[in-house]
């Protein structure tokens, strides 16, 4: 057992620096290609699909409002679905004096408001805007000029939490940092796999023939996999900022990361051919290191909570037969005492070295000003566990056939549940 | 272009992979080679004190080796439980020790019978995976702290009760031992985890035994 679980654990260090390495390798030998602005910007559309959205839509539509973009060539729409409850369309309204169009559709989820939204577009570009996101006013002149050629049908953001503040946001903090370095290093090796909701820019064209999927749990990790599997570019601007809204309590982030990560799963299945080292060379690598780190972290991540409950075991039997004062005299005597420094510790330090190294540069090249000290210690020792419990759910979601809620639609496939109904 | 840099990624990982096994291995290395001349100096000092033994006939009580010795297996008694679980290395410096151990207890008794010393002497017997060993040898190290301050001295050998190694194996039938933890305290055998309380008293009301002798 113990043999075992040592030999993952070297299997695990070896893939992480593996990928640590390939990734800031990638990093130091591309070179971002230069971005004339073009002679004539051209017309963009952007839509913001809501429901149930009263605290954020008003901060979502300034923020197009405020884009630092020729203001003849910027349609601004919102489209509120499936009746939301509350006074989210009103809102909206208040801004259709200020040329903002706004839509009621009757039902359907976040993907069905879009595809409505593109009816309607008048734009050679069409972005999307989740409600509850806010859009850094250069996000349209930084992201547009990269769409170079034909063959590039989508440029992504870079995502920041917006004001994190609890424990949960702060970890979100650095989760999204990593997340802005990957996305432009998947970039480079043209094997970006999501075009996330908050401010992701698509060329109309290629969306008319493609609409969203909705069907999708997440339409927006769909969409990017068919891009990839029809071999068109999909592009990331590093420097255009979205701020996204954090799930601040561990229910509702955990409901938000079983939506992506069962998206992620079953859009995997779904282009399982993606895998194809032959036909999608890089891709299908960065996609199957991606899908066994997951599985790794999870087998260390249970070993790991087993070996902490023995060892927790062990320290009550000391407790309780030798009691209190002399266990803290134990302690502190032996606290230096008897550590084996064995390879895997040794391989930790270039692991975060590495890590740090990524954090360097994603806050470099996104313009962070507030360098992460705090934020980063507590995304070391907690973010495995998180992910793991929410893999976890995702695996029980998956075997018990749960239903979700999700942008006021059921999600049932026999999958998602009921509970963190959002209805 | 792309398969070359795979490849060049494949070999640094590699490279950086097995070079932290090396720098691990001279770590742990240092730490064994360490322990390999404190044991070297150990069994060095236990032979002169046979030779002292046949020398001094005079005088066979004052042996000036044994307290070197003494500290010796102290600071040795540590750094043996510091070092990692079942590896061949481990296992052989173990099974040195304890050879230095028994040859040590052996004087003692020499000692207190020939020479009317008092040196109180406990075997302890611990195996891992065994939640109550733990305990035992923190009690064990405290009472000793405890008894020390008074002046009274007291001998702790622990043995590896798993160690496959003929000379423990004689002790565990000598002394019916078939449980972990397990002291032989003077002697008798305990098995099971005895408290900080019980084992205090024990060795004291020994002492007052011995003294009433």
């Amino acid at each position: 057992m113990i043999e075992t679980i040592t030999l993952l654990y070297y299997i695990a260090t070896y893939i992480s620096l593996f990928a640590s390495i390939f990734f800031l390798l990638t990093w130091l030998e591309s070179h971002e290609e230069k971005r004339p602005e073009p002679k004539e910007w051209p017309y963009v559309t952007m839509a913001i699909p809501a429901y149930n959205e009263e605290k954020h839509i008003a901060r979502a539509i300034e923020s197009l409002l405020a884009q630092d973009y020729p203001k003849d060539k910027l349609q601004i729409i919102v489209v509120e679905n499936n009746h939301s409850t509350d006074k989210t369309y009103e809102i909206a309204k208040q801004y259709e004096s200020k040329g903002v169009e706004v839509y009621s559709i009757q039902k359907g989820g976040k993907a069905s408001a879009l595809n409505f939204a593109l009816t309607k577009a008048k734009g050679e570009f069409f972005g999307c805007l989740d409600a509850d996101s806010v859009a850094a006013p250069d996000l349209l002149k930084k992201t547009i000029p990269l769409f170079s050629s034909e063959e590039v049908v989508s440029v992504t953001p870079a995502l920041k939490v917006l004001q994190p503040k609890t424990f949960l946001g702060k970890i979100q903090e650095v989760e999204y940092l990593v997340g802005i370095f990957l996305r432009k290093v998947f970039d480079f090796l043209n094997s970006i796999h999501v075009t996330p909701g908050p401010g992701s820019i698509f060329r109309k064209s290629f969306l008319e023939k493609e609409p969203l999927d909705e069907s999708n749990i997440t339409e927006d990790i769909e969409i990017a996999l068919r891009a990839q599997k029809a071999k068109l570019k999909i592009k990331n601007a590093m420097d255009a900022v979205v701020y996204a809204e954090n799930p601040e309590t561990l229910k509702a982030l955990t409901k938000q990361r079983i939506r992506w990560y069962l998206g992620f799963l079953e859009n995997l299945t779904k282009y399982k051919e993606l895998f194809n080292p032959k036909k999608y060379g890089i891709l299908s690598l960065i996609l199957l290191l991606s899908v066994t780190s997951i599985a790794f972290c999870i087998i260390l991540c249970l070993f790991s909570f087993l070996v902490f409950g023995k060892n927790l075991f062990t320290n009550l039997i000391l407790l309780k037969a030798i009691g209190l004062q002399t266990y803290i005299q134990n302690a502190l005597s032996n606290f230096s005492f008897s550590v084996n420094i064995g390879p895997g510790t040794v391989l930790a330090i270039p692991i975060l070295v590495c890590s740090l190294g990524m954090l360097f540069v994603a806050e470099n090249c996104s313009n962070e000003k507030n360098k992460i000290k705090l934020s980063y210690i507590l995304y070391l020792l907690f973010y495995i566990f998180l992910f793991t419990l929410w893999w976890l759910f995702v695996i029980y979601y998956k075997l018990f056939a749960k239903e979700m809620y999700f942008g006021g639609v059921k999600w049932d496939n026999s999958i998602f549940r009921r509970k963190h109904a959002s209805l | 272009m792309q398969v070359s840099r795979i490849i060049a990624v494949f070999a640094l990982t590699t490279l950086v992979f097995l070079s932290g096994f090396v720098f691990s291995d001279w770590l742990m290395g240092r730490k064994t080679t360490q322990l390999e001349r404190m044991l070297e100096e150990t069994s060095l000092n236990s032979e002169s004190i046979l030779v002292e033994q046949q020398l001094a006939l005079e005088s066979p009580c004052e042996l000036r080796t044994f307290s070197i010795l003494t500290n010796n297996l102290d600071t040795l008694a540590e750094k043996i439980s510091s070092l990692p679980k079942d590896d061949y290395q481990s296992n052989f410096l173990k099974k040195k020790y304890t050879l230095e151990e028994l040859k040590h207890w052996q004087f003692v008794r020499q000692l207190n019978t020939k020479c009317n010393t008092s040196y109180q002497t406990i075997l302890y017997f611990y195996s891992k995976d065994c939640p109550y060993c733990d305990a035992e040898g923190v009690v064990l190290s405290t009472v000793k702290g405890k008894l020390d301050k008074q002046g009274k001295k007291v001998m702790i050998y622990s043995f590896d009760a798993d160690l496959d190694f003929s000379p423990i194996y004689l002790l565990k039938i000598r002394y019916a031992i078939n449980t972990t933890p397990a002291l032989v305290v003077n002697d008798l055998p305990y098995l099971g985890f005895v408290s900080e309380d019980e084992l205090y008293n024990l060795l004291s009301q020994n002492l007052t035994n011995q003294s009433v002798k």
